[in-house]
């Protein structure tokens, strides 16, 4: 006779290879959090033209394209149009930078439009030969923009391009910033490192001083060897906001919540969204979405919008049964935004429940 | 939750995860990318979770799904005259009933896994694999009924 028992020890206990990769995975995420990073899918590099096999110098003779914020906002992952180009006054240029050992820290854009804020700081070698890798990427492998291949290992991708050196950098938010809360990295050629920070600042600030932590990483001493701040103000840029809040609000029976408020700022960049709601039957609304409630916004043909600039939503516990969830759609005219129809759904079985048309009217920001 | 909850509770989890995802891959390598894959996106949701009891129903969920993904993945890429012969299994145990558990259809393999060698409840189950009570336990019993043949008729305490 067989046991359960049996069938478990059959089935084994954690390998030492796998209690690794989840410690790695963990430690990565960890760092990730420490530096307020969000941990991002794709690493690509942003090369014009973005063959593997271009050698060093073809690579040095041409001009380094300047990875912007318009750039890097539309690479990542899933992001609408946004109407950056109809306002450059918007982003700010070449705020600060610093220098560790080997590498050249700067700000080369920033924006900030009183809900969201958005760095892109360029890591760039001051030595020849040398290729700068975000710390968080360690082990992962580099593919060229829009090639679709599995990639190669940093050291041979660095070996094929003629870079004889990585180094290992990272650029995170100072310690006691609560600002941000996401980001992501992309590789240049001449072996630069251009960071994407962003993140939601608490009140609307007409300055929001900036820090950051600006570090050298070191695997072999498993720590970072050289760290500097880069601090500069970055000023609001709301003028071309508005403001929409609902005209009523909303019930949704299927999930037991009524949603009190929804509060969309229409930025350039993005239209944000605020969404208060209380949960009137709380056994319901676990019970009907495993506790995966989340809100999305579709259009008239009941498609999905496209996110803003800032993909996924978070929750946020008001107490008392209330909750806020904070999502982004692609900004458009404000005619676009008159009426919102917001569905309730279940992010784990992407059970769909009613979609409820919500007037929306605009009011002084 | 905090960083150090989340690892905690990840750390505790750690056997569970494990054997989850050795029920379903043969390849080490895979179930490390499966758990790999399954922490990242737990812990981007991890703010996201609003009743911590949920917290092992809720990353099982995810990386059953990661799981269900990469097999519909390699299913897509392989051909099948390049699959593998079976491979000995790359940890200690017990070899017949470890192929026996797999040679099971997946769907009726993971309830049982879950439930009689993990311990969760019927109604934890059915969260986990997003389905209803009634069916985990009409998939537990259809289940039990085929590791008992596929053992030649050895009884099996559950």
């Amino acid at each position: 006779m067989v046991s359960k028992d049996d069938f478990r020890r059959a089935l084994g206990e954690p390998d030492e290879a796998f209690v690794s990769r989840v410690n790695e995975t963990l430690s990565s995420l960890r760092l990730q959090k420490e530096g307020k990073h969000m941990k991002k899918a794709t690493r690509i590099v942003a090369l014009a033209a973005a063959l593997l096999l271009l050698s060093a110098a073809a690579l040095a003779a041409t001009n380094p394209e300047w990875f912007g914020l318009d750039r890097f906002l539309r690479y990542y992952a899933s992001m609408g149009e946004n109407r950056l180009n109809k306002h450059p006054e918007m982003i700010e240029t070449s705020l600060a930078s610093c220098e560790l050992t080997g590498v050249r820290f700067t700000v080369n854009e920033a924006l900030y439009d009183g809900i969201g804020v958005y760095l892109v700081v360029e890591a760039a070698p001051t030595e020849e030969g040398v290729m700068f890798v975000w710390v968080i990427d360690q082990g992962c492998k580099i593919s060229a923009a829009g090639s679709g291949g599995p990639g190669l290992a940093i050291d041979e991708y660095a070996k094929r391009n003629g870079f004889t050196r990585v180094e290992y950098v990272n650029v995170a938010p100072s310690a006691d910033s609560t600002t941000f809360d996401g980001g992501g990295c992309v590789y240049e050629n001449g072996g630069r490192a251009v960071f994407l920070l962003f993140g939601n600042p608490e009140g609307a600030p007409e300055t929001l001083n900036v820090t950051l932590d600006c570090g050298l990483y070191s695997p072999e001493k498993n720590g970072f060897v050289e760290r500097a701040p880069l601090s500069f103000p970055l000023n609001l840029h709301s003028e071309n906001n508005h403001v929409l809040k609902n005209a009523q609000p909303a019930e949704y029976p299927s999930v037991g919540v009524r949603v009190d408020s929804v509060t969309l700022t229409v930025t350039p960049v993005a239209a944000y969204a605020s969404i208060e709601y209380t949960v009137l039957d709380r056994e319901l609304m676990l019970r009907a979405t495993d506790d995966g409630l989340v809100f999305e916004f579709l259009d008239e043909n009941g498609e999905r919008l496209k996110p803003g600039s800032v993909a996924g939503g978070t929750v946020e516990d008001l107490g008392d049964g209330r909750y806020r969830e904070m999502e982004t759609i692609e900004t458009g005219d404000l005619a676009s935004f008159a009426t919102l129809r917001m569905r309730a759904f279940d992010c784990w079985n992407k059970t769909r429940f009613e979609t409820v048309e919500i007037r929306m009217v605009e009011v002084d920001g | 939750m905090t960083s150090q909850e989340f690892t905690d509770r990840i750390a505790a989890l750690l056997p569970v995860l494990y054997r989850v995802c050795a029920s379903q891959f043969r390849e080490g390598c895979d179930r490390e990318d499966a758990v790999q894959e399954a922490l990242r996106r737990a812990w981007e949701k991890a703010g996201a979770l609003r009743e911590e009891a949920y917290f092992d129903t809720w990353v099982i969920r995810i990386l059953l799904n990661v799981c269900h993904s990469m097999q519909k993945r390699k299913r897509r890429f392989l051909p099948e005259e390049a699959m593998p012969e079976r491979a000995a299994p790359d940890r200690a145990g017990d070899r017949a009933l470890y192929d026996a558990l797999l040679m099971l259809d997946e769907r009726l393999r993971t309830p049982i896994l879950l439930h009689y060698i993990e311990g969760y409840r019927v109604e934890e189950v059915a969260r986990m694999l997003g389905t209803r009570p009634g069916t985990v336990k009409t998939r537990m019993k259809r289940g039990r009924e085929k590791l008992k043949e596929l053992l030649s008729g050895e009884e099996i305490r559950w």
